[in-house]
């Protein structure tokens, strides 16, 4: 609650100050001024001082004051003086009975965009302890020190975050919803919140400020559907991020992610999720491939185990190789003692034919010498009488020693000897002929035997050890192949199964929140909120008849509940009615929202300032009939502040017993702000 | 001993003495190169064959000897001739052939004459008849193959060189 005490104004000038000290009241309270002599200057004053000048339709204009508190001022005899400083202050209550006075620059040489605030009366703020407020800057709503965060809670106000237009949250701007409890003088009457200021950005600013002052649910609501929308929006990002990473994993292996909706569905199965990898020109799941691929490997290790005994039998086969070598040494130093005997003995064969051509040949000397015997020439030669030609002394038959005396045997002896001697050679060379033959069977058998021995054990050897040494680079690059792509498939299930973890979460996220929303009430209201306005369409109508609303029946009158605003049949009442009713409209309305504080929890600061429109736009009758129902609108509790101009007679008379407080300035006494 | 040899089988030592024994020479075998005859005959056929005016020097007849002892003497001595080798054939001296001239030459089948061995009519005759009686083949072939080899002169530088 929040209730205008005092307010004042002091303009600064070389004389002395100017100004005005208006003291308010519970209830009416109308302040008579005539036009054009300070009326709006007042009202705009408590709106600057309540840092609110930013909704009173005039974002264009600085400062919402003519110049005789921003220039110049004029005396009371019309001289103008230059002002040097003006400044409001402003004298407030709350329900608790705090009193605070806001003191606010409008000219001066203090930083623009503060309020000092006292805790205390107009009067007692030099002694009150005081603060420095800044607004207008932010963090005015949230912080300490911020002004409008003060004023919450001096009149018990939690402002709520709203969404902005650009998809962020604020918090519900004081100004935002200004307009529904204080109407300006030139354009606050065009419309219901006709000074809604619109450069917070705020989404539907206009509802977001009735839904706060009847502090409807359906600000909760439309908070939680867009907490809801922003963490779906998010889950969809996080959902289209996951998919990517498991697309990117899928391309490693060269497949792709199936089984991922684009954006989170409620029907997902996680167990759908995949990845798909081309193979054999098959489009094949990775698990599979997976599985296969392992069983592949399985299979070669085996295989290669096998190999392995291959290897071993190999390895007896080396043996083999081994003993066969041996064997063909052994078989080697045999041949070569075998040659050694044939050398031998073809040694003694060619020894026995060299005996046996010597004997050939002696007997074939033995048989000339026989001849020569016989030969003429020789008849009774000495020569064949072994006796010296000169002593006739016996000779021997032998040259060499023609002195030996041993017997010797004749020429046919000789020949018989020869004869004899060469059977007996003969017989041994047949028989050392035999041997060597025989040696020389021996011999081709052994080298046989080792050639054979040699093949085999080559042969051995060849399909032991090449095969083996080509394919053993081949096997083990087969295998770290068989590794690695199990590997990246690994890799591939593993981003699986990851990805359906988060995208399980999401979806389980998704599922709950799309639930919840399911939840919230179709048409954002609750049975409460709907309650509210069924009683402020009553009251609505209730005052537009009272106060002689002609366009149409007012009972055709509801209240949307998309726009909490007066409609005729889902149609807004724009055009439908005169400048007049409108008028009626927007005054029937915003006391109609006061007074559904009544009944209610809302969140309405129990005041409404009104600032009269422009004498033109309203009939005189009917707006005297505004006073009357308005008094007994705030009768208990509340305060309806009224700037007017209405002449102050017709005022009473329209009035009659009303409970209410008139402060009127007679057009005598000339314009407010004067002499102090 | 199990099977003891029947007695009497051993011959007593003291037995073989008791009887009177002696020992014959057995004829001795010498290979016909060596006999006087052979050689003799060999001689003649040399100085018929190659000698000039059936004259030889001794060392023509040497080597003419040397030369029918195997047919290898022959190649080596033509390898020298035509100078495919450069050492002469290393000829050797065969006493017996001293023995055998001076025995033609004491049965006047030669005779000696200016530092030569010259035949006589008888020795002449002979010669023929040992070509006649195709006696000695393998030589006379050798000597006949040889025998331009066998000039004084050719002999002369072998012994020079050697």
């Amino acid at each position: 609650m929040l209730e205008i005490k005092r307010l004042k104004i002091i303009a600064n000038t070389s004389a002395g100050e100017y100004g005005v000290d208006i003291p308010f009241n519970r209830g009416l309270f109308i302040l008579r001024v005539e036009n054009s002599h300070g009326k709006s200057t007042c009202m705009n004053a408590i709106a600057y001082a309540l840092g609110m000048e930013k909704a009173l339709g005039l974002a264009e204009v600085k400062l919402p004051f003519p110049p005789s508190l921003t220039k110049e001022i004029e005396d009371e005899n019309g001289i103008e003086m230059p002002v040097m400083s003006s400044l409001v202050f402003l004298e407030i209550s709350n329900e608790r009975g705090d009193t605070s006075t806001i003191k606010r620059q409008i000219l001066g040489p203090a930083e623009d965009n503060t309020a000092h605030v006292y805790q205390g009366t107009i009067d007692e703020i030099l002694s009150a302890p005081s603060q420095k407020l800044f607004l207008h800057r932010e963090g005015d709503t949230t912080r300490d020190l911020g002004f409008y965060h003060w004023l919450s809670r001096f009149i018990g106000w939690e402002l709520p975050t709203v969404p902005t237009i650009d998809g962020r949250e604020a918090p519900l701007y004081p100004a935002v919803f200004f307009p529904t409890w204080f109407v300006e003088q030139k354009k606050g009457w065009s419309s219901i919140q006709a000074t809604t200021p619109l450069f917070f950005k705020i989404k539907e600013a206009k509802r977001r400020a009735i839904e706060f002052i009847l502090s409807l649910e359906t600000n909760a609501i439309v908070k939680k559907k867009f907490a809801i929308k922003t963490a779906i929006d998010d889950i969809t990002y996080s959902w289209k991020i996951c998919k990517k990473n498991l697309s990117l994993s899928a391309a490693r292996v060269g497949g792709e992610a199936t089984g991922i909706p684009d954006s989170p569905e409620i029907t997902f199965d996680p167990y759908k999720l995949d990845i798909a990898v081309k193979f054999k020109d098959k489009w094949r799941s990775i698990q599979f491939l997976k599985s296969e691929t392992e069983a592949e490997l399985d299979l070669f290790l085996r295989e290669l185990k096998s190999k392995d005994n291959l290897k071993n039998q190999h390895k007896a086969s080396l043996e083999e190789a081994e003993s066969r070598r041996a064997r063909i040494r052994e078989l080697n130093f045999i041949a070569t003692s075998i040659e050694a005997d044939i050398s031998y003995l073809s040694q003694q064969i060619n020894s026995t034919t060299i005996r046996l051509e010597r004997l050939k040949e002696d007997r074939r000397k033995y048989e000339d010498l026989i001849k020569i015997g016989t030969l003429g020439a020789l008849k009774d030669s000495l020569l064949l009488t072994q006796s010296c030609p000169t002593c006739s002394q016996g000779i021997s038959e032998n040259l060499v020693n023609l002195n030996d005396k041993s017997p010797i045997m004749s020429t046919d002896e000789s020949l018989n000897y020869i004869k004899e001697q060469s059977k007996v050679v003969e017989s041994i060379k047949d028989g050392l002929d035999n041997e060597r033959r025989l040696k020389e069977v021996e011999l081709a058998k052994t080298n046989d035997q080792i050639l054979g021995i040699y093949n085999e054990t080559l042969r051995l050897e060849q399909t032991v050890l090449s095969p083996e040494d080509l394919q053993l680079e081949e096997n083990l690059r087969k295998k770290i192949n068989l590794e690695n792509l199990i590997e990246s498939y690994k890799e591939g299930i593993s981003a699986i199964l990851q990805a359906r973890l988060e995208l399980d979460k999401h979806m389980k996220n998704y599922k709950r929140l799309v639930d919840s929303r399911k939840k919230l009430p179709q048409n954002i209201l609750s049975l409460r909120d709907s309650e509210k306005l069924i009683s402020l369409r009553n009251h609505v109508v209730d005052l537009l008849e009272k106060f002689g609303f002609s366009s149409f029946k007012p009972e055709l009158i509801q209240i949307s509940e998309e726009t909490y605003l007066p409609t005729r049949e889902g149609f807004d009442l724009g055009f439908d009615t005169s400048a007049s009713d409108g008028i009626r409209i927007i005054w029937s309305y915003l006391i109609g929202l006061m007074q559904i504080s009544k009944y209610y929890n809302t969140n309405h600061p129990k005041l409404i300032i009104f600032d009269e429109p422009r004498q033109q736009e309203a009939k005189k009758v009917s707006f005297t009939q505004l006073l009357k129902e308005s008094a007994i609108a705030c009768h208990e509790q509340g305060q309806i502040i009224l700037a007017t101009s209405e002449d102050e007679g017709s005022l009473l008379a329209a009035l009659g017993d009303a409970k209410y407080t008139l402060l009127s300035y007679p057009a005598s006494d000339g314009k407010i702000l004067r002499r102090l | 001993m199990a099977n003891p040899l029947p007695t009497g089988f051993l011959m007593n030592i003291e037995e073989i003495l008791k009887n009177p024994f002696s020992f014959t020479q057995r004829k001795v075998f010498t290979p016909c190169e060596t006999r006087p005859i052979w050689k003799c005959s060999l001689v003649i056929l040399i100085i018929g064959l190659t000698g000039r005016n059936k004259r030889c020097s001794q060392i023509k007849i040497h080597t003419a000897n040397w030369l029918t002892k195997s047919p290898e003497h022959y190649d080596e001595l033509r390898e020298w001739s035509r100078a495919e080798t450069m050492f002469p054939p290393h000829i050797r001296f065969d006493p017996t052939i001293d023995r055998a001239i001076d025995l033609i030459v004491g049965n006047k089948y030669a005779y000696k004459i200016d530092g030569k061995i010259a035949l006589t009519d008888l020795g002449e005759a002979l010669y023929l008849q040992i070509i006649a009686n195709d006696i000695m083949m393998q030589e006379r072939n050798v000597l006949t193959a040889a025998k331009k080899l066998l000039s004084e002169a050719a002999i002369k530088r072998i012994f020079k060189a050697s």
